[in-house]
């Protein structure tokens, strides 16, 4: 998980322009500011090319916080 | 199918009466039966009854929850027209709204931090209503007498000079509406179908939604407002078998990465209002609707929601798309338009004009704004008749077949997510932050799902005060309207006549 989220902090940053975002599997959509539909299509389209992996939407449509996306990303690379 | 009454209350008592134990609306996860629905109703209406306070509007300060649709109903019954407040309005725009509007009453379903503040801004002006789901059990069929020229709703857009405009609509206006599009035989409406409701309902389009289904026995079904909207869109599109469905087109653009895994067969219609529609994510939409049709329509809120509408035809729109938008089609019922040049005068088919649009589902004027009134309302002459007719801005032309092409603006005003956005808002407020003469501009990006954004080109600013600048147009301005980028320039490019040239800019950016 750690390094999920090691590597998940650096996409957070980018997408939401936004260095102090602490990612916890906590973190929800409602923590961010300007987490919006139009940078959700992004961040999830990073985390897909970073992890090398597809969401499916009922993927993307399950996630209450960054601990459901952490689950999923497990599930798809192992 | 035409109405007899021009009274959409009566409409929707008739309804209540025909259908009391059908579902009327699903919102957070529950269902309300017609006869419960109008039971609340009832219990609001007693509430603003024993206000002291006299107003020909009423506000509502929305939120997800029955009693702010019940509200609506309650309001419209006593005779009186409702004025959504969107609670995630800037306190002072929504304070400028309530004021310009005249509001004595605003209705509210919770405590929060925002009413408290709304409250020591406007004082004692407003009698703050916190509406208590009473039922008792009892049914009030009973409404004023409502006739068709009485307003139904005040609803305010985007003002170019950093003032919100307010729209009034009647009901006669509305009945128009209802006869030239809900009865159209092909959307086949019946008491079985399940509409989606996905607007905030400052957006004139929410209508359509929580509106027609009620004039037929149907039930509507509320999309949250807090979470990712095309996510929420398309699970109560799932999990409730939606037949009918009016969306953004944002809805699409976004959905794009997960069409080949969608179906929806229930979904019988799709019609997409609110902002350009763009052929390529509907082609595929289709695949995913392969029991339904699809429609492109249009409408400023001076006209009361909308006045065109085109179905998509899988073998012949492709021809039709103009910088591949899909047409705005044809004009509805008894709504009727001219394309014209500078001097008024008709274009020929295939030349580009200026929209005027006509008839009786056009205002009378914006509230309180003789200025803006005039600018936008104008008496033109068509067929040898004179009309009054609102001034859209939108340029159009009407191709072969004889729909309407929507080919862009004429001034400043872009859709935002469908929301209209007027980049002299943007501007206005950002000037006011400034507070000195430096040249800027707003201009409008294609993001990378198709959608509109807004971006602003200030000369010479330091982009260390972006934070800043970014939280002093949040408390003017709502989400939709708050820039995505804010870009540092030396100069503005300038066209030959010396204005600010946001085409070039718009190019520039555009990545």
């Amino acid at each position: 998980m750690e390094e999920i989220i090691t590597r998940l902090t650096p996409i957070l940053h980018r997408v939401f322009e936004n260095n102090t975002i602490v990612v916890t599997p906590e973190l929800a959509a409602r923590d961010v500011e300007n987490w919006t539909s139009m940078t959700n299509v992004i961040f999830i389209a990073e985390v897909e090319n970073e992890f090398k992996i597809k969401f499916h939407f009922r993927d993307v449509m399950g996630l209450k916080n960054i601990g459901d996306l952490i689950k999923i990303i497990q599930k798809k690379i192992s | 199918m035409k109405s007899t009454t021009e009274n959409v209350y009566e409409l929707f008592i008739n309804t209540c009466k025909n259908h009391s134990g059908r579902s009327a609306i699903f919102i957070k996860d529950k269902t309300y039966s017609y006869s419960e629905f109008l039971s609340i109703i009832g219990g609001i209406k007693r509430q603003i009854q024993k206000s002291k306070r006299q107003s020909k509007m009423i506000g509502i300060y929305t939120n997800e929850s029955v009693n702010t649709y019940a509200a609506m109903w309650s309001i419209m019954s006593l005779g009186n027209a409702y004025v959504p407040i969107n609670k995630k309005f800037p306190l002072e725009r929504a304070a400028v709204m309530i004021e310009d509007a005249g509001l004595n009453i605003l209705l509210y379903s919770e405590e929060s931090a925002e009413i408290e503040k709304l409250k020591e801004r406007l004082g004692a002006k407003i009698d703050f209503i916190k509406m208590e789901t009473i039922t008792n059990g009892s049914l009030d069929y009973s409404f004023a007498d409502i006739k068709g020229d009485d307003y139904i709703y005040l609803l305010f857009t985007s003002g170019s000079t950093g003032k919100p405009k307010g729209v009034p609509i009647r009901h006669k206006n509305v009945i128009v509406l209802i006869d030239g599009h809900l009865y159209d035989p092909k959307y086949n409406v019946t008491k079985e179908d399940r509409y989606l409701q996905m607007f905030e309902l400052t957006f004139d389009v929410s209508v359509l939604s929580y509106v027609f289904p009620l004039m037929v026995g149907a039930c509507f079904y509320v999309v949250p407002q807090d979470g990712i909207m095309y996510m929420d869109v398309l699970q109560i599109l799932l999990d409730q078998k939606i037949t009918i469905a009016y969306m953004v087109p944002s809805v699409i653009n976004y959905l794009q990465p997960y069409f080949s895994q969608i179906e929806l067969p229930e979904l019988k219609c799709s019609i997409f209002a609110g902002e350009a529609l763009y052929a390529k994510p509907v082609v595929e939409w289709q695949k995913c609707t392969p029991n339904g049709f699809i429609g492109n329509a249009y409408g400023p809120t001076e006209a009361t929601v909308i006045v065109t509408e085109y179905i998509w035809d899988n073998a012949i729109s492709q021809e039709e798309t103009y910088n591949g938008m899909v047409p705005i089609g044809h004009m509805l019922g008894a709504s009727k338009s001219l394309i014209a040049d500078e001097k008024g005068k008709e274009v020929k088919q295939g030349e580009k004009g200026e929209l005027y649009l006509y008839g009786p589902q056009v205002t009378t004027h914006y509230w309180n704004d003789e200025e803006k009134t005039k600018k936008s309302f104008v008496q033109i002459e068509h067929k040898g008749v004179a009309h009054h007719a609102y001034k859209t801005g939108d340029l159009c032309f009407i191709n072969h077949r004889g729909n309407i092409m929507y080919c862009g603006r004429i001034d400043h005003q872009v859709q935002v997510n469908g929301y209209r956005v007027e980049l002299g808002e943007i501007e206005f407020h950002t000037k006011k932050y400034l507070a000195n003469d430096k040249n800027l501009a707003a201009f409008p990006i294609i993001n990378a799902v198709g959608s509109t954004t807004i971006y602003i080109a200030i000369e010479g600013f330091d982009n260390k005060n972006n934070s800043a600048l970014l939280d002093y147009l949040r408390t003017n301005l709502p989400s939709y309207m708050i820039p995505a980028k804010i870009i540092s320039v030396d100069t503005l490019p300038l066209t030959i006549s010396g204005k600010t040239d946001r085409q070039k800019l718009a190019t520039s950016y555009q990545s």
